[in-house]
């Protein structure tokens, strides 16, 4: 009897676990394609879906502490437990990040548009297909995914400096109205700071796979090399 | 005794009743003889004392008690028998097996049975164990008299070991035949039993191997009318059986043939919430690999909503549909049926497609409708500055004027009002952008737009709304409508009529009504008056002005702001005239 309500209780905090996932999922791809079809509307949508994440958060660390405390549970589901807590703070970060490009997009879709900046669709769509391995790896608990994410993690910072690389050329490039070029200035940076934020969803997706890892398999492989059992 | 085998149980019965029917009358016929040669043996004993008798009475006179007892004890050595003489008070005065000085130390023999009744009777009997001689013996005891000791008993003693011998013997041969046929029968009835038990065993076997699936399995067995019977039902039960599974298999084949080459993802939730079963086209749609068997439906899917769904509907709501979009734009409608045994059904459709051409539909009304409304500016403004002007023009000409001018008009409201109703469609309307609004300041302000025609056919307008509560509205929209609803009632009523507006306050909405006293409308048009373009009578209608898409803005203006539009014609309690009501939350 005591076991079947803890399982119960477990469930519960997966279930939780995957709708925060899949709306941080929701969130990064609305941000992305608000950025990148100039949605207002959506942007919008984004900023007022964040409280709902937020609130989920709330409710991890509270089943989560529930379980700890009155459940004493053992060996991979206390793994579990603590890993739901990490992974739902990565988690609250990214949709944070998601908030943030929503922010810069509004401010981006009031003026006019800039010409399409080279690498920043290529980074969007690797930091997207990273966070959706990091959610599918959740989803199945499955430590091999971690590896992955970590290479494909290469390619974002790849992308990213190629975007900085872009916007600096655009910047330093002569514009003959003082007003105007403050204004490509200031939209600049703006895209700037949302590549900022995609490389920052896409290192935050590589800490998930690696505490999935850690769930599975009870071994760390933050900060180190991935073992080869663990390799895909 | 339940758990024996029903060999055994026939077996034992049949053992139990041989007992009884052997050994009850073998004990009866056996006690009898007993009796027979008891009484025999006792008859005996009579005889051989009337014979010691005999000879005692002719052998007199003795000298003395001495030579009566060797007397004694010479016969009694040669007939084996031991003969006593007591005297009338008890005392033995000569035996045969007691030394004659002993003869006095014996204790007085008086109680004897066969004594008393000697006594009583002339002459009696009795067998018991003689403590003298240590062994069983039958007494024969009569009164004698003699010239010494008048009144006196004599006794003959007879072993019963003879007797006994006998018995022994019978009984032995008696026991030994019984023992005979006990094994006999107990082999037979054993032998029968199993006869009896193999039909049986054949039945069983076969329920249980068609009862484990094996529905060709037979009964084959020939014995006796009953058994037959029996097996014939199992054969015709397995039959039938064999029959159903095989309907049932084949409806069940294509059911599955049905569920799998469904374009429509199809899923079966068992009451936990996890997927029982989905077909190919669902595994494709959610990209499942291996299965979707075993899990829930946030685990495939990653949509809260349809979780949510889920859990609601295998919570108790019977049925529920939702639009969800996926990823890749794909739009799919999904829909929930609840299986009163526990679990659901859920069906997705893709009517992505069917989204796409809406949207272009509505993109391409729109379009239509903003590029006409340039043209058409321009041809409405010459075609009045060619009137105003005085445009020296013959009478055909100005007729023709007005007439490309009324057209032009007309064209440009049926391109104002597209145009308003694709804004309505697309632009959907945020609950946050709702007010509290109040209504009578809206429906005075639509009643301005409709003064100059009311005024020209004497309509006027009962408006009792000033003590409405506000309602959650979008002042625009909510002009729109009134609008319209008064447009329409002033268009259709005769002259000289009136226009009633009321509200009814209700707990959490409050009803709005627009009633006029024109012709009505016919029960086969109401339905579709909210469609556009949809005119009850066509000649009249284009004639009267309007552009056939008022209603149409009413209804979506209205949905978009939670209420919902119905009309009534005619209105209860009156011959004629039509009621518009439409509702709005409170707020």
């Amino acid at each position: 009897m005591e076991r079947q309500h803890f399982i119960q209780e477990l469930e519960q905090l997966k279930m939780t676990m995957l709708n925060m996932a899949a709306l941080t999922r929701r969130a990064v791809g609305k941000a992305v394609q608000a950025y990148l079809t100039r949605d207002e509307a959506l942007a919008r949508e984004v900023i007022e879906g964040d409280r709902q994440i937020n609130n989920l958060e709330l409710e991890v660390d509270r089943l989560c502490l529930k379980l700890l405390a009155l459940e004493q549970p053992m060996a991979r589901d206390l793994r579990y437990i603590i890993g739901s807590t990490k992974i739902s703070n990565e988690l609250e970060r990214i949709a944070d990040q998601a908030v943030n490009i929503a922010e810069r997009t509004q401010f981006l879709c009031q003026h006019p548009p800039l010409e399409p900046i080279k690498g920043m669709e290529q980074l969007a769509a690797v930091v997207e297909a990273m966070l959706d391995k990091a959610v599918s790896s959740l989803v199945d608990l499955d430590p091999k995914k971690a590896q992955e994410i970590r290479q494909m993690d290469d390619q974002a910072d790849l992308h990213t400096l190629e975007v900085l690389q872009t916007l600096i050329d655009y910047m330093v490039q002569s514009t003959p109205m003082a007003e105007r070029r403050l204004l490509k200035t200031r939209r600049s940076i703006q895209i700037i700071i949302i590549s900022r934020c995609l490389e920052r969803v896409a290192d935050l997706s590589t800490n998930i796979g690696e505490y999935v890892a850690f769930i599975v398999t009870g071994i760390n492989i933050k900060h180190q090399e991935i073992p080869p059992s663990l390799q895909a | 005794m339940r758990n024996l085998r029903f060999r055994t149980k026939l077996a034992v019965s049949f053992w139990g009743m041989l007992i009884i029917a052997l050994c009850l009358p073998a004990y009866y016929l056996y006690q009898t003889l007993e009796q027979e040669i008891l009484e025999e043996a006792r008859a005996h004993s009579f005889t051989q004392l009337q014979l010691v008798s005999w000879l005692l009475q002719k052998s007199e006179p003795f000298e003395d008690v001495r030579a009566l007892d060797h007397w004694c004890k010479e016969l009694g050595k040669r007939s084996r028998y031991r003969i006593t003489l007591i005297s009338s008070a008890g005392r033995v005065i000569a035996d045969s097996d007691v030394l004659f000085e002993e003869i006095q130390q014996l204790d007085s023999h008086a109680d004897r049975p066969e004594v008393v009744g000697a006594r009583k009777q002339e002459k009696a009997s009795s067998i018991r164990y003689s403590t003298t001689l240590k062994r069983k013996l039958i007494y024969a005891a009569q009164k004698i008299s003699l010239p010494h000791v008048p009144a006196a008993v004599l006794r003959v003693a007879i072993p019963l070991s003879t007797v006994q011998a006998r018995m022994a013997y019978f009984a032995n041969r008696f026991w030994m035949i019984l023992a005979g046929f006990f094994l006999f029968a107990a082999a037979l009835s054993f032998f029968l039993a199993k006869k009896l038990e193999t039909p049986i065993r054949k039945i069983i076997e076969t329920a249980g191997s068609i009862g484990e699936g094996n529905y060709q399995e037979r009964v084959d067995i020939e014995s006796g009318p009953e058994f037959s019977r029996l097996a014939a039902c199992i054969n015709e039960m397995a039959g039938r059986i064999q029959q159903h599974i095989n309907k049932i298999s084949r409806q069940a084949r294509e059911l599955e043939a049905v569920f799998e080459g469904m374009q429509e993802g199809v899923m079966l939730l068992d009451e936990n919430g996890r997927i029982k079963a989905a077909n190919e086209a669902l595994s494709l749609l959610a990209k499942c690999k291996p299965s979707c068997t075993g899990r829930r439906p946030m685990e495939i899917f990653l949509n809260p909503e349809i979780q949510t769904a889920c859990e609601e509907v295998l919570g108790g709501k019977p049925y529920l549909r939702l639009t969800v979009g996926m990823d890749n734009r794909s739009v799919y409608e999904i829909n929930l049926v609840r299986i009163p045994d526990g679990g659901a059904v859920v069906v997705f459709h893709d009517i992505s497609e069917l989204v796409r051409l809406e949207r272009v539909r509505r993109d391409f009304v729109a379009n239509v409708s903003h590029e006409l409304r340039t043209p058409l500016t321009s041809i409405k403004g010459y075609a009045e500055t060619l009137i105003n002007k005085g445009f020296n023009a013959d009478d055909t000409a100005a007729r023709f004027l007005q007439t490309i001018h009324k057209n032009a008009t007309q064209m440009s409201n049926i391109v104002n009002d597209l145009l308003e109703l694709t804004r309505l469609e697309t632009v959907k309307q945020n609950p946050a952008d709702l007010k509290p609004i109040n209504a009578f300041s809206c429906l005075s302000m639509a009643w301005e737009t409709c003064l100059p025609l009311a005024r020209a056919k004497n309509i006027e307008l009962i408006n009792p709304l000033s003590d409405v509560p506000k309602v959650q509205a979008e002042e625009n929209a909510l002009v729109l409508v009134f609008r319209n609803l008064l447009e329409n009632a002033v268009r259709y009523s005769p002259e000289n009529t009136r226009i009633h507006v009321f509200a009814k306050d209700q707990p959490d909405q409050v009803v709005f009504a627009v009633q006029d006293e024109g012709p009505g409308i016919a029960r086969e048009h109401q339905e579709r008056i909210f469609e556009r373009f949809y005119r009850v009578d066509k000649e009249r209608s284009r004639a009267s002005g309007g552009t056939g898409l008022g209603l149409s803005i009413c209804r979506h203006a209205v949905l978009g702001m939670g209420g919902r539009i119905w009309v009534q014609s005619p209105p209860d309690g009156a011959q004629k005239g039509t009621v518009f009501y439409f509702f709005l939350k409170k707020a």
